[in-house]
């Protein structure tokens, strides 16, 4: 079934129906149709938007370590991963632009910028890096090596400029102790590249089976396996800035911080938390790989299913934990221990449509452009660097 | 160019929210929107417990977070001081909702983040706006804090004064007279 077009046409229509009637909703009720409140101003459209953006890092981060770094065995993924950076950016557009009361006023972002805003850099960045990754895509159909690793090399550092600037949007908020600091940026790339690993390998079990052809099928599993060996080293390091967080905000009672990772910890996130953020997207894909045999593509399909769907509670968690503990500008003033929020069936339903525009779009690619990528010339590998020429002489 | 401030004797006030329906009114809010509230604290135990009441709506900081983190300038601070808002320019991110530590923001029909203006077209009439007017107590003062002969600053002379949550750095122009 996972294996047949149709299935995921029917699959892309349903889940695009399903975005459709929850984007009309919230353009015709606004606000009213969605989980926030004045207190929890963002919803989970953010959430969705940054699981979205964040997918896209990723999958140009790791698409970069083939095509810009000259890993050999992630070369062949360029294609698919730079059309899948693109999708997913614009699905994240399609979110935010839903989550936003007037997004035509985006025009205003031009004529009366705010250097200082976060959210300005992020328009600008993710607006830069989009075209960039147009480009990178259209050399890379094109065979054109040097041109789109050039693009590559540019989409690398226009990805990492845009993404940790998304984790400042968080970052700069002083008001929010539980995302105030340097931490958000970082964790968001680092995180990034768990998602673009987990996605790819997703992504490729899913085409090596559909395609059928011998090549695909044993460069497919080839690529699938290398990508589960990536996903340990991401999944290890997400573990250890979770660990790492969970800590520093246990140990010193800072007001806001320490409320909000206990509210993950024992308060009204706990299920999600230690279900779905740990279990499902760290602890069981970290058990499925790292048992005897983990690497079979099987294996790796499994845990990076498990691992987007943590990734994007992880998101949720992040979004809200954030917001859910009272301000206190009047200290000792009578307030609830957490505010409300919750996710309408609207805000599903966008979320939904996204993911399935998203398979859509991709399964369009996939038919239109031959995504396979064709061999670096010969002469191409003496341009690569140094530590990589040696490395193939050994 | 007057430089507003506004000072609030919190001991005085009775918890009657009549500021807060007055101001509604004055702005033509929906219904339970209000750009003030008022927050109550517990103190003691019975039989000698207490409770304050505290008078809440925009600081009008003088480093305001909501303008910083504005991607379009749509938040702006006023030369006299008001941080207002133009709304043709908001493109209802609520980065200003997140970004402000008194939840003084308030999302309306058209799911622009409002809040208190201080009514300034009352202001600049040496007017007292809609919320301090309507007040039995007189628990608010609104004034010119550049005026050394202001009504405002004589009594901001009289007693000991404070700010709410200076440690975030944003200078607010609201001063509370010190409880006894």
């Amino acid at each position: 079934m996972l294996t047949n077009h149709k299935f995921w046409y029917a699959v892309s229509g349903a889940l695009i129906l399903f975005g459709a009637a929850g984007a009309l909703n919230i353009i015709i009720h606004g606000e009213h149709s969605m989980g926030t409140s004045n207190y929890v101003p963002w919803g989970a459209l953010i959430a969705g938007y940054v699981f979205f953006v964040v997918s896209s890092t990723g999958l140009s981060l790791v698409a970069a370590l083939g095509h810009v770094f000259h890993m050999k065995r992630f070369e062949p993924l360029a294609k698919r991963a730079v059309l899948g950076s693109i999708i997913t950016l614009l699905m994240g557009f399609i979110v935010i632009g839903l989550e936003l009361g007037s997004p035509f006023s985006m025009i205003h972002i031009l004529f009366s910028p705010n250097f200082q805003s976060a959210i300005f850099w992020m328009g600008l960045l993710y607006g830069i890096y989009l075209v960039l990754l147009v480009f990178e895509f259209i050399f890379l159909l094109k065979d054109d090596h040097k041109k789109s690793r050039l693009f590559g090399i540019l989409v690398l550092i226009s990805a990492i400029a845009a993404h940790s600037n998304l984790g400042a949007v968080f970052g700069f908020l002083v008001a929010r102790s539980y995302w105030t600091g340097p931490y958000m940026s970082i964790y968001f790339i680092l995180s990034a590249l768990l998602s673009g690993a987990a996605l790819l390998a997703f992504m490729y079990f899913l085409v090596s089976k559909v395609k059928r052809t011998e090549d695909m099928q044993v460069e497919g599993s080839h690529i699938v396996s290398h990508l589960g060996k990536l996903m340990v080293l991401f999944l290890s390091i997400t573990v250890f800035f979770t660990v790492w967080k969970i800590l520093t905000g246990v140990y010193g009672a800072v007001p806001g911080k320490h409320d909000g990772i206990m509210a993950l910890l024992a308060g009204p996130l706990s299920f999600q938390f230690y279900f779905f953020e740990l279990g499902f997207g760290m602890i069981i894909p970290l058990l499925i790989l790292t048992l005897p045999g983990g690497f079979k593509p099987a294996r790796v399909f499994a845990a990076a299913a498990f691992a987007l769907v943590g990734i994007f509670v992880m998101r949720i968690d992040l979004v809200f934990a954030g917001q859910m503990i009272p301000l206190e500008p009047v200290k000792g003033a009578l307030l609830p221990q957490f505010r409300d929020w919750t996710i309408t069936w609207a805000e599903w339903g966008v979320m939904a449509g996204a993911i399935g525009g998203a398979v859509l779009l991709y399964l369009m690619g996939e038919r239109k452009w031959n995504l396979e990528t064709a061999p670096h010339e010969e002469g191409e590998d003496e341009k690569a660097p140094v530590s990589v020429q040696l490395a193939k002489k050994a | 160019m007057a430089r507003y401030g506004l000072l609030i004797d919190a001991s005085k006030c009775t918890g009657c929210h009549a500021c807060s329906i007055a101001c509604s009114m004055y702005n033509e809010l929906e219904e339970e929107v209000t750009y003030n509230r008022l927050e109550f604290i517990e103190r003691g135990k019975y039989p000698n417990a207490v409770m304050e009441i505290v008078p809440l709506q925009c600081m009008h900081c003088d480093n305001p977070p909501c303008a910083t983190v504005c991607p379009t300038n749509a938040t702006f601070k006023r030369e006299d001081g008001i941080v207002s808002i133009d709304e043709n320019k908001c493109i209802g991110c609520k980065y200003c909702m997140t970004a402000c530590p008194y939840d003084a923001r308030q999302l309306n029909e058209s799911r622009i983040p409002e809040k208190c203006r201080w009514c300034p077209e009352m202001l600049e009439a040496g007017k007292q706006p809609a919320c301090s007017s309507t007040c039995m107590n007189e628990v608010r003062l609104f004034g010119k804090l550049d005026d050394p002969d202001s009504e405002i600053n004589k009594k901001m002379a009289q007693h000991e004064v404070s700010q709410l949550v200076t440690e975030k750095g944003t200078k607010p122009r609201i001063y509370y007279i010190k409880r006894k």
